[in-house]
């Protein structure tokens, strides 16, 4: 039988079904009860019980409902996610000035299409602006 | 008397120049966050919460419940003058708003929802100052168990809120598992810290929701690029015949809103539905509604700024929000290093009736900026939404970074905020999730304590008559899925 369910969405539920699933594994190693009371591992191990219980729950109704939701395009998310990705890595060698200004002028000019010279223009007063609050104002040690 | 005296203190608090800049402020952000696409209050609260880190907390929750009941405001323009619900309290507005507006009539809809707006706010807010104080009162008596049982409540509730019971409990359990990331408070032990130094402290109430609220809804928003068009706005004052429609109308919207906005689980977008129904119904003629009914748009608005300081009820006095948005601004009340819950109104009464004063302040404020000033937001609603997503994401890194000074957090930031992406997109709720870490350490102790008291027998959970009471109301919104059918009106 086939499983009539959106990719993502399985994904989504298998990431939880993962987690719990790691938190049994480690909590079962920790001490459950002390005295009368739980102890480190116990409320974990439940957690983990319970998340992992409810998270296959959910992919069994969603089976069942046998609606997958519909699936539109993902690669515009992936690639603002991607690029978000890119510029948290730059930030350590690149500093905030850099990864965040190329971060915008990328959203703008490659992601969105729109003029080069405004892109740069707005990523660059966007980024200004930021590191006037954050760093001149809240006194921020940005990267 | 006491609550009058009380409020009178708070009007002393809230009338000073950084309280009223920040009511202004929270109001105007709240307007212009209903209006534009893509970000709701809680991403703008979730955003606003590095500035504020470290700052007096009784200005920033003016300024997050501004943002809460500001968008509400917000979110009617968009419905009637695009179509397109800004939150979902305003779905119902939609129906007849954009109907008036496609009319030429996009003026009176605003003006009787700004009217109606101001009038069921003022009267939710006075709602609030006579109910929340009783009731936390009542809640003094609180020990562990009742403590446990409230945050039981808490989240089952706030699951039951989205699309699907269960998906809410799952984000609910994770954030509690989330939550136990770092030292054991009772006893010192390092859990779930992986071999890293940097997860000792756990993981942050603020990356998390700047992730979830932040980056998962801007990025699951950014495929919206298109401008619409948009209606023109002229002659906002209604005339004396919609006046005359709608003023029961608003005053019966309130009072729905109210009581439905103080319930957990339920909230804006359920009162504004139920005001809808009930008006069709008790109308002269019903089939004029869908066609641009004024009374449509009156009855929802109210009730769903009613509902917004009824959800406010819950939060204060029990530590029990109504929405995701006050399960934000619950978080940051924790943030802040105060308790939320039935000690509010005693430990920290200068702060709640600040807030509940700044209330009246803000809705006044709102109905000024919506009656003369509401074609000038309209123009809002001509900004694409690819002018505002990026920066947004740069200020979601700028913002986690400078909490603790962390680049680990921003590595967090990105792998929750792909998490967050996907929740939004398979509309996954996300508040339960942010409310189990916030929670998480309450309830930890909370169950401690109590099976310490009973020598470790659940059964004080379910002997104290309170306990079981919020238990119950656990139970009943978790089956609320299996049993509100059985209610619904059968086909004759």
């Amino acid at each position: 039988m086939r499983l009539r369910v959106a990719k993502g969405e399985l994904l989504l539920a298998l990431v939880f079904v993962a987690l719990g699933g790691l938190w049994i594994a480690k909590a079962a190693r920790m001490s459950l009860w002390d005295g009368f009371a739980p102890d480190s591992g116990f409320l974990p191990l439940v957690y983990g019980l319970l998340l992992a219980g409810l998270a296959v729950a959910v992919v069994i109704q969603l089976a069942l409902a046998g609606m997958p939701a519909a699936e539109d395009d993902v690669r515009k998310p992936l690639l603002v996610l991607a690029a978000l990705i890119a510029a948290v890595s730059a930030l350590p060698f690149a500093g905030f000035l850099v990864s965040v200004f190329l971060l915008l002028a990328f959203l703008y000019a490659v992601v969105e299409r729109l003029p080069v010279v405004t892109s740069l223009v707005v990523s660059g007063a966007t980024t200004g602006a930021l590191y006037l609050i954050f760093r001149t104002w809240l006194g921020v040690p940005l990267p | 008397m006491s609550a009058f005296n009380d409020l009178l203190n708070g009007f002393t608090v809230a009338l000073s120049f950084k309280h009223l800049a920040m009511c202004f402020l929270g109001v105007l952000m709240g307007q212009m966050v209903g209006v534009l696409p893509g970000i709701g209050p809680a991403a703008a609260i979730a955003l606003l919460l590095p500035l504020t880190f470290g700052t007096d907390p009784i200005a920033a929750i003016i300024l997050f419940a501004g943002i809460y009941y500001g968008a509400q405001y917000g979110g009617t323009l968009t419905s009637v003058l695009v179509s397109v619900p800004g939150e979902s309290s305003t779905v119902m507005t939609s129906i007849d708003g954009y109907q008036m507006a496609l009319q030429g009539r996009a003026g009176p809809a605003l003006g009787i929802a700004a009217i109606g707006s101001f009038i069921a706010g003022t009267l939710g807010t006075i709602g609030l100052m006579l109910l929340a104080p009783p009731l936390a009162r009542a809640a003094l008596a609180f020990g562990p168990p009742e403590y446990f049982a409230l945050v039981v409540l808490g989240l089952t509730a706030l699951a039951a809120v989205g699309s699907s019971v269960l998906k809410g409990l799952v984000a609910g359990v994770a954030g509690l598992l989330i939550g136990t990331i770092g030292i054991d408070p009772q006893n010192g032990i390092a859990r779930f810290d992986f071999g890293r130094t940097w997860l000792l402290d756990g993981v942050e109430f603020i990356v998390l929701t700047v992730a979830l609220f932040g980056i998962g809804e801007v990025v699951a928003s950014c495929v919206l690029g298109v401008q619409r068009p948009v209606a023109s706005v002229k002659h906002v004052l209604p005339t004396r015949a919609d006046w005359r429609a709608c003023r029961l109308p608003i005053l019966r919207g309130s009072g729905i809103g109210f009581l439905i906005g103080v319930l957990p689980a339920t909230g804006a977008t359920i009162a504004s539905f139920l005001a809808y129904i009930v008006e069709k119904k008790l109308a002269h003629d019903p089939s004029r509604f869908g066609k641009g009914a004024i009374e449509g748009v009156a009855g929802p608005e109210s009730a769903n700024n009613a509902a917004a300081a009824g959800a406010m009820v819950p939060m204060f006095a029990l530590g029990v929000p109504g929405s995701g948005t006050t399960a934000i601004i619950l978080g940051a009340l924790i943030m802040f290093g105060i308790r939320p819950g039935p000690e509010l109104f005693t430990k920290n009464a200068d702060l709640v009736w600040a807030v509940i004063a700044s209330m009246y302040i803000g809705n006044a404020i709102l109905l000024v900026m919506n009656l003369p000033l509401a074609g000038v937001f309209a123009r809002l609603l001509r900004i694409p939404y690819q002018w505002l997503y990026p920066p947004i994401l740069a200020l979601c890194i700028a913002g986690v970074y400078s909490q603790s000074n962390s680049l680990e957090d921003c590595w967090l930031l990105a792998g929750f905020g792909v998490l967050g992406w996907l929740m939004k997109r398979y509309d996954w709720s996300m508040a339960p999730m942010v409310l189990g870490l916030v929670l998480g350490p309450l309830f930890e102790s909370a169950l401690r304590q109590s099976l310490t008291l009973s020598h470790s027998s659940p059964a004080i959970f379910v002997t104290r008559p309170i306990s079981a009471l919020l238990l119950a109301f656990a139970l009943a919104a978790v089956t609320a899925p299996l049993w509100t059918p059985l209610f619904r009106a059968r086909p004759a």
